[in-house]
């Protein structure tokens, strides 16, 4: 099922790799530079998944999750952190903060879509 | 009685018996003996019939010849012709051929001889002679005659052989004539004779004659002269025998007679010959054999004999003595005391004895053939109703008492039993015995009576009544009520006085035998053993019972158990023995007095302190033991007591000499049998006094030391920082407390070769001095003394051993008497001593004393303790000021560099996850675009675009792996490294690294292979670094082998694994292998083409395991292969979790 995922991303390639392999997929994808880009897509559009990035400028990833998360309406939507940060440690704490998946990069261009597509929530049919 | 008389009958038949078989047997005897004799005569007979039978023939032979020889001479002669003279020789010869011819001559036909034996008897003419007549007469025959022989011969008769001679004419031509005699009889006879005597085994004397038909004896062999016995019956025709009676002798003989018979051509004489023999000789053998039988038979018979006339004398006793038990038996029936009464088996009665009469009035006259019912009439004693008698048919019957109602009226009580009389069998009738039994009845009534009179005496009594034998042994017991004393009746095995303790037994024997002797009732205290084990007191008065001829039977005890009385007077003994030794023992005087104050008892002492002897003070009264002046306060003691019951006083006693001795005396009321007295106890208190005053004394002195003891222990001075004045305040006060002159406090010096003087204090002058010094060489002895590290108490210092050292030196110039020295110990040593020293006459140091200066020299000892103490607690706290000043600075030095360290780390991690992230952000466009173009997602590739791709792609990743590792390495080496534990199967990590492996196996032909041990082998450790580093050594081992195979095995060891990756590859030289976990280092320079990497790998490898507490090695042989193993702990020790924390530096 064709789902609206938003992608926080700072870096451009980053984005365009994450956002090709999506598209391809069927997927609709909505850009966010940075942090605070992403609560104002997330306020306004209905969206079926958030991919997040952690090392941002301003806002890092973290923040904006737990923002997210405060944002009536919004509790259910699923994020997922796409990050280089690989210790241990970063999983545990994006699990504690609220994310629901954790997807290290470089990213296998061969499962991306699978892994993010089980996370899914289709909050509208 | 039937079978008496038929018994009597046999008795005497018997004796007939025997008699008549003894005839009978001497009647067979005599007729078989008589037998045997008439046989053995009949054989004897016929035998000497035989004999006689056979000198016949014998004789009949002698005359055959003869009449032969004639025969021959005849036929001699005519063949001779008539020769005279060869005749006569012929004739001589012959004649002295054959001595029997007594003449042989020869005749001529007239008769005239014309040859002869005989000279004279030629020519003498014999025509007419009979036998010549008799000659020419017969034709041949022989003219046989007996003539008288002339003068010789036996029994003077001859026999004469005649023939004629003819001649062929028949005519008489001559004769020719023999003449014998009669054979010579013993040759003729001698065989016979020892053939008869043989067959005849007899040795007897055969007789025998010839006789003449007529009767006379031609021949006795008897050689007698013979007679001519006509009485001699001439032998019959024929041979035989018979008895006959000697004429001569008149002795009866056996008689053989046989004739001569002659032969054919001679008819005999008819001679016989008769042999005799005595029947007694015939008879003899017989009469010898009977006599021997005779012998055997007697020494059968007889015996038998004997015994049969013996057994006949006992059959006659018995029958006397049978006949003597009838009439003892009717005798002892009519005697004896119970009626006796027997009957038929028709129950008719035949005998009643005297007792019977009386008893049932019957006379036994009348009562014989009376129907037993009606004599012997019995009646039940309760119910007086008729009773059957009792009638046994077998075995006795005995019936209880009843009543025997006699013929005139009288009841008497009898038992009566009834038993039948066997004969032959069966039954000859009955026997009924009655017992008059009425006075016994009665008797025994009145004994029970008495009896329960006993009974009841005894059952109520208090003490127990019991009978012994003569020996003692118990045999009756009365049944008491109130007693609980056990006497047993003891069996009859044990000894009479085995219920008596044995040490009493002696004395209760004793007892007996008194009683035995005198007779007289004894009374005996014993101990008996219960049957419940106790051993109770017994007092029994025995006495003696005689039987009615005065003979001792029994013997009745009466007992009565007196263990309480005993034991009551035991204690009133042990009491008495108690008071009496308590008296005696009492440490001062007793007197008892009533109340007219005469002395009723007193003790010993009372007599030593009073002087006088026993006997007077019995006759003294109580004011006489105390002085004058104090009767009056004696006498109201004396009041106080007899009025209130007790009273004391301290008064003195006066001795008899004179003497007083002070005395303490407390008196006490008491009554005894109803009487008053006063018992009165006193204690000489004249030492006591002397002790009060030297106890108020010692008492005030102790007082005095406590009181500075307790000053000095609470003073402040003295645990004040000045020891000195500690000390000079401790030698004031003991100086004073003890009163002596000097008190000094020394201390050990030089290794304790000295002591030195810290204070002297000198009462007198009250000063303080020190400084002094006293060396041990001076005074050794001191110093020996003091070493033995006790208090020394010097009465008389100037002689005392110990210091007489500085007697000349220091005691005598100050005027030093006595000293007391006590050590003064630090910490358990002994670091000094206090010194007293007593000027003035000597004195002696009491024990409190002693102990007062050794309580001084402790408290000295504490003082200085306190001021040590002091000083230390000074020199810590300047310690501990100047630790806490260092302390601080490094403290804050610490801080600084904590500071600095963690401003160093902060910047170290924040590096790491910059370069983390800022080298990965480009991998990811690499990867993800190669990727992306080679999954043709952004269109399709050609080939050569496909293998670039991915040329580019394999690159980026291996950058990455780099990247990734190098970020390790660094995280490493600064000591950040994670490490994110969990628990889980290593299997799976194999497995992982397999699948991983497999597409660059396969593309390779190599076999890939695992062996897991434990499958279910659960580790606690960072899983995706062991994945790492198993990932980095198999790929390694890939890499390196060309063919082959690779196997990762996994096997438990100890807690943990170990894991072992072995290749088939080319090896590694050894000097390489020793480089292999360093960085930087390549296997193969050369190689380096071929095997890529930077060398990182297993360095990292090596830290990896390191830090998991593993460790990890390699083998290999150049060429063959290589070994590469690392173990695993089951779990890191350590506190690792999963926060990212600073891992220890080196693991």
């Amino acid at each position: 099922m064709s789902a609206k995922i938003l992608l926080v991303e700072d870096n451009e390639q980053n984005r365009y790799l994450a956002t090709f392999l999506l598209e391809k997929a069927g997927h609709t994808v909505i850009h966010a530079h940075n942090g605070t880009q992403a609560l104002e897509i997330a306020e306004n559009e209905r969206l079926d998944l958030v991919l997040m990035d952690i090392q941002m400028p301003e806002m890092d990833g973290y923040e904006a999750a737990r923002r997210l998360r405060r944002m009536s309406g919004l509790e259910n939507l699923p994020v997922v952190a796409v990050t280089s940060y690989a210790m241990v440690g970063d999983r545990e704490k994006a699990m504690k903060l609220g994310f629901v998946g954790y997807i290290e990069k470089p990213i296998s261009t061969e499962t991306f879509v699978a892994e993010i597509g089980q996370y899914i929530s289709h909050t509208h049919p | 009685m039937k079978s008496e008389s038929s018994q009597r009958t046999r008795y005497r038949r018997l004796p007939l018996l025997v008699v008549a078989l003894i005839i009978v047997a001497l009647v067979t005897g005599y007729a078989t003996v008589n037998t045997v004799k008439q046989r053995l005569i009949a054989s004897t007979g016929e035998l000497l019939a035989l004999a006689a039978s056979d000198i016949a023939d014998k004789l009949d032979m002698f005359f055959f010849e003869r009449i032969n020889d004639l025969k021959t001479l005849r036929s001699t002669v005519l063949l001779s012709g008539q020769d005279a003279e060869g005749l006569n020789r012929h004739l001589t010869t012959l004649q002295s051929n054959y001595n029997v011819y007594e003449w042989i001559a020869v005749t001529d036909s007239s008769g005239r001889i014309v040859a002869s034996t005989d000279q004279s008897d030629l020519l003498s003419d014999q025509r007419e002679t009979a036998w010549f007549r008799a000659a020419s007469q017969s034709t041949s025959r022989v003219y046989v005659q007996e003539v008288a022989a002339p003068g010789n011969g036996l029994g003077g008769r001859a026999i004469l052989f005649a023939t004629a001679m003819r001649d062929e004419s028949d005519k008489v031509t001559g004769a020719v004539v023999t003449r014998t005699g009669l054979p010579t009889t013993d040759l003729l006879f001698e065989n016979t004779s020892k053939a008869f005597q043989s067959l005849s085994a007899t040795h007897s004397r055969l007789v025998w004659r010839i006789v003449a038909r007529d009767g006379r004896v031609l021949h006795d062999s008897r050689a007698t002269s013979s007679k001519d016995s006509f009485g001699d019956r001439p032998p019959g025709d024929r041979a035989g025998w018979s008895e006959e009676k000697d004429i001569a002798r008149r002795t009866p003989i056996i008689r053989g007679d046989a004739p001569i018979r002659g032969r054919a051509d001679f008819a005999g004489f008819g001679w016989g010959v008769i042999v005799e023999i005595d029947r007694a000789d015939a008879l003899a053998a017989m009469h010898r054999v009977l006599w021997q039988v005779l012998f055997v038979g007697s020494a059968i018979v007889l015996p038998l004999l004997g015994l049969l006339i013996w057994s006949v004398r006992q059959l006659r006793r018995d029958w006397v003595r049978l006949g003597a038990s009838e009439s003892h038996l009717a005798t002892t029936l009519h005697s004896i005391a119970e009626g006796v009464i027997l009957t038929d088996t028709n129950g008719r009665i035949t005998l009643l004895n005297d007792a019977a009469e009386v008893l049932t009035g019957w006379r036994e006259a009348d009562a014989k053939g009376k129907a037993v019912r009606d004599v012997v009439r019995l009646m039940d004693r309760e119910t007086r109703k008729p009773l059957e008698l009792p009638m046994a048919k077998d075995g006795v019957r005995e019936s209880a008492a009843a009543l025997l109602l006699s013929r005139d009226g009288t009841e008497r009580i009898v038992n009566q039993s009834a038993s039948p009389i066997p004969e032959n069998g069966g039954v000859a009738g009955m026997a009924l015995i009655c017992r008059d039994v009425t006075e016994r009845e009665l008797a025994d009534a009145a004994f029970r009576a008495s009896q329960k009179t006993f009974r009841l005496i005894t059952e109520n009594m208090s003490d127990v009544v019991t009978l012994h034998d003569l020996e003692g042994r118990a045999v009756f017991q009365s049944h008491n009520r109130y007693s609980q004393l056990v006497l047993p009746a003891v069996s009859p095995e044990d000894g009479p006085l085995n219920y008596i303790i044995e040490e009493d037994q002696s004395t209760v024997r004793d007892s007996l035998n008194r009683l035995l002797t005198t007779g007289e009732p004894q009374r005996t205290e014993y101990r008996v053993r219960q049957p419940d084990q106790r051993v109770v007191f017994v007092e029994s008065i025995n006495t003696l019972v005689r039987r009615p001829d005065g003979e001792p039977e029994k013997i009745v005890a009466v007992s009565r158990d007196v263990t309480s009385r005993r034991e009551t007077e035991r204690r009133l003994i042990a009491e008495k023995e108690f008071s009496d030794t308590l008296l005696a023992s009492l440490p001062g005087i007793f007197f008892m007095c009533n109340e007219q104050r005469r002395l009723l008892r007193w003790n010993r002492n009372f007599e030593i302190v009073t002087g006088y002897a026993s006997e007077e003070l019995a006759e003294l009264d109580l004011p006489v033991f105390f002085p004058l002046q104090e009767q009056d306060h004696v006498e109201e003691c004396l009041h106080l007591c007899l009025r209130s019951g007790k009273a004391d006083i301290e008064t003195t006693v006066w001795h008899r000499n004179g003497r007083l001795t002070a005395h303490y005396i407390s008196a006490l009321r008491c009554d005894i049998n109803r009487e008053l007295a006063m018992l009165c106890i006193g204690i000489d208190v004249s030492g006591r006094k002397a002790a009060e005053e030297a106890l108020v004394t010692t008492s005030h002195r102790l007082e005095m030391q406590n009181l500075a003891l307790g000053e000095q222990a609470r003073n402040p001075a003295l645990r004040g920082e000045d020891l000195g004045f500690a000390f000079r305040t401790i030698t004031e006060v003991a100086s004073r407390t003890l009163g002596v002159s000097r008190t000094s406090i020394w201390f050990y010096q030089r290794d304790d070769a000295a002591i030195h003087c810290e204070d002297l204090f000198d009462g007198p002058s009250g000063q303080h001095t020190s400084g002094a010094i006293l060396r041990e060489m001076d005074c050794p002895n001191y110093f020996n003394a003091l070493a033995e590290g006790r208090v020394i108490p010097a009465h008389y210092a100037r002689s005392d051993p110990r210091t007489k050292d500085f007697t000349e030196s220091y005691l005598k110039p100050l005027g030093i008497t006595s000293m007391l020295d006590a050590p003064i110990r630090l910490e358990g040593r002994m670091i000094g001593i206090i010194c007293h020293e007593h000027t003035g006459s000597p004195r002696e140091w009491a024990l409190d004393e002693q102990n007062f200066a050794g309580s001084m020299a402790d408290i000295v000892a504490l003082s200085l303790e306190v001021w040590q103490r002091r000083q230390a607690e000074r020199a810590l706290r300047e310690a501990r000021d100047q630790l806490e000043v260092k302390v601080t600075e490094r403290t804050r030095e610490l801080s600084e560099a904590n500071d600095q360290l963690k401003e160093l780390d902060r910047l170290k991690s924040e590096f790491l996850a910059m370069m983390s992230h800022e080298l990965r952000t480009p991998m990811n466009s690499i990867i993800g675009f190669t990727g992306i173009m080679r999954q043709e997602l952004a269109g399709p590739l050609n080939e050569e675009q496909k293998k670039q791709l991915g040329m580019v792609h394999f690159s980026a990743r291996h950058l990455l792996a780099l990247i990734n590792d190098l970020l390790d390495l660094s995280r490493i080496e600064s000591g950040k490294m994670d490490v994110s534990l969990e628990d889980f199967h290593i299997a799976d990590v194999v497995k992982d690294v397999i699948e991983s492996l497999r597409p660059a196996a396969t593309q390779k032909g190599l076999a890939l292979e695992s062996e897991i041990a434990d499958p279910d082998k659960q580790i606690q450790s960072d899983r995706k670094r062991i994945y790492q580093i198993l990932l980095n050594l198999a790929n390694n081992a890939v890499k390196f082998t060309s063919a082959g195979k690779v196997k990762i095995l996994v096997q438990n060891e100890g807690d943990g694994v170990l894991v072992e990756v072995i290749d088939s590859g080319i090896g590694i030289r050894p000097e390489q292998l020793a480089n292999l976990f360093q960085a930087f280092r390549q296997v193969d320079g050369s190689a380096r083409r071929v095997y890529e990497g930077t060398g990182l790998g297993l360095y990292l490898c090596k830290k990896l395991v390191t830090m998991l507490g593993g460790s990890i090695g390699a083998e290999s042989e150049f060429g063959v292969g290589s070994r590469f193993h690392f173990t695993l702990p089951g779990c890191i020790s350590g506190p690792h979790h999963h926060e990212r924390q600073d891992s220890p530096r080196g693991r």
